[in-house]
């Protein structure tokens, strides 16, 4: 049997959205309702995903989009850090590419795991599993 | 040209790139993320990736001009530019890229040189396909960009 997923609704909408969308999140977080969503599930999903190379992102932001995920993107992964920090609640997965030039993936993945308590799912353009295991 | 030719054309276009290597399965899956909200998606990544892999291209060149190159450093570019092929299915030109690497983990100074000459080429070839391409399918209508072969 499917396992049932509850999210919590703040703001569930299609496409993507830069950061303004997680505005009102803080403040309805208070009085956000806990929906069981079997079926919509993981329509909704609010995914961060993080790749220095603009063609790849906006490729995952297409396909983000066809999932029905509301998908937030950025090129470099200090900002995306910074977003996370500043809005708190505001995500429920990251996507992460390894190879960046300003941050290792795996750098961001270890704080996130730290302080925000994300899953964090890595990619990378090298086939090796070895390349991804390492963020274990 | 009437619509059917115009149609056939561009089927026997598109799968000729296909046929001939210089696409690979990635590139069927752009055209599976076209849809009616973003109906140019293929031809507007096709044009991402040639504007901003040109700076990996230039600064593949500035590197490979130094005495002695640095091989770490080209092999890292070369993975972004590898990985930013790869995305929309540049299959020959991805193919010299892992050449180049090859060759950097050899520290073969010349392999490099030769492969990137290659490589521009493919690159080259691949852009002006890839133009007429798109220039024919827009000519026919917005429909013909997602034709698959049947």
């Amino acid at each position: 049997m499917a396992a049932l997923q509850t999210i919590t609704q703040s703001s569930v909408s299609t496409g993507a959205t830069s950061y303004n969308s997680c505005k009102g999140a803080a403040s309805t977080s208070a009085s956000a309702f806990e929906k069981v969503v079997p079926d919509q599930f993981p329509a909704g999903l609010r995914v961060l995903v993080v790749d220095d190379d603009i063609t790849t992102l906006r490729v995952l932001e297409q396909m983000s989009r066809k999932c029905h995920y509301d998908v937030t993107t950025c090129s470099e992964a200090t900002v995306a850090l910074n977003l996370l920090r500043e809005r708190k609640g505001c995500f429920d997965v990251v996507l992460s590419d390894v190879h960046m030039p300003d941050m290792d993936g795996y750098n961001l993945l270890e704080h996130v795991g730290l302080e925000m308590d994300l899953p964090v799912i890595m990619m990378s353009a090298d086939g090796r599993t070895s390349a991804v295991m390492r963020g274990d | 040209m009437d619509r059917n030719q115009s149609r056939r054309q561009i089927s026997l276009m598109r799968q000729s790139l296909f046929d001939q290597g210089y696409l690979d399965e990635q590139f069927i899956q752009l055209e599976e993320l076209q849809d009616d909200a973003n109906p140019n998606f293929v031809e507007e990544i096709v044009t991402l990736y040639y504007r901003d892999s040109s700076r990996l291209i230039s600064s593949i060149e500035q590197n490979l001009e130094r005495n002695p190159p640095d091989f770490n450093k080209l092999d890292n570019i070369m993975h972004q530019f590898k990985g930013s092929s790869s995305s929309i299915g540049a299959k020959k030109v991805k193919a010299e890229c892992a050449l180049f690497r090859e060759y950097c983990r050899a520290g073969n100074g010349e392999g490099c040189m030769k492969t990137f000459q290659q490589l521009k080429k493919e690159y080259g070839t691949l852009r002006k396909k890839l133009e007429a391409y798109f220039q024919l399918a827009r000519q026919a209508g917005p429909a013909e960009t997602a034709s698959r072969p049947k």
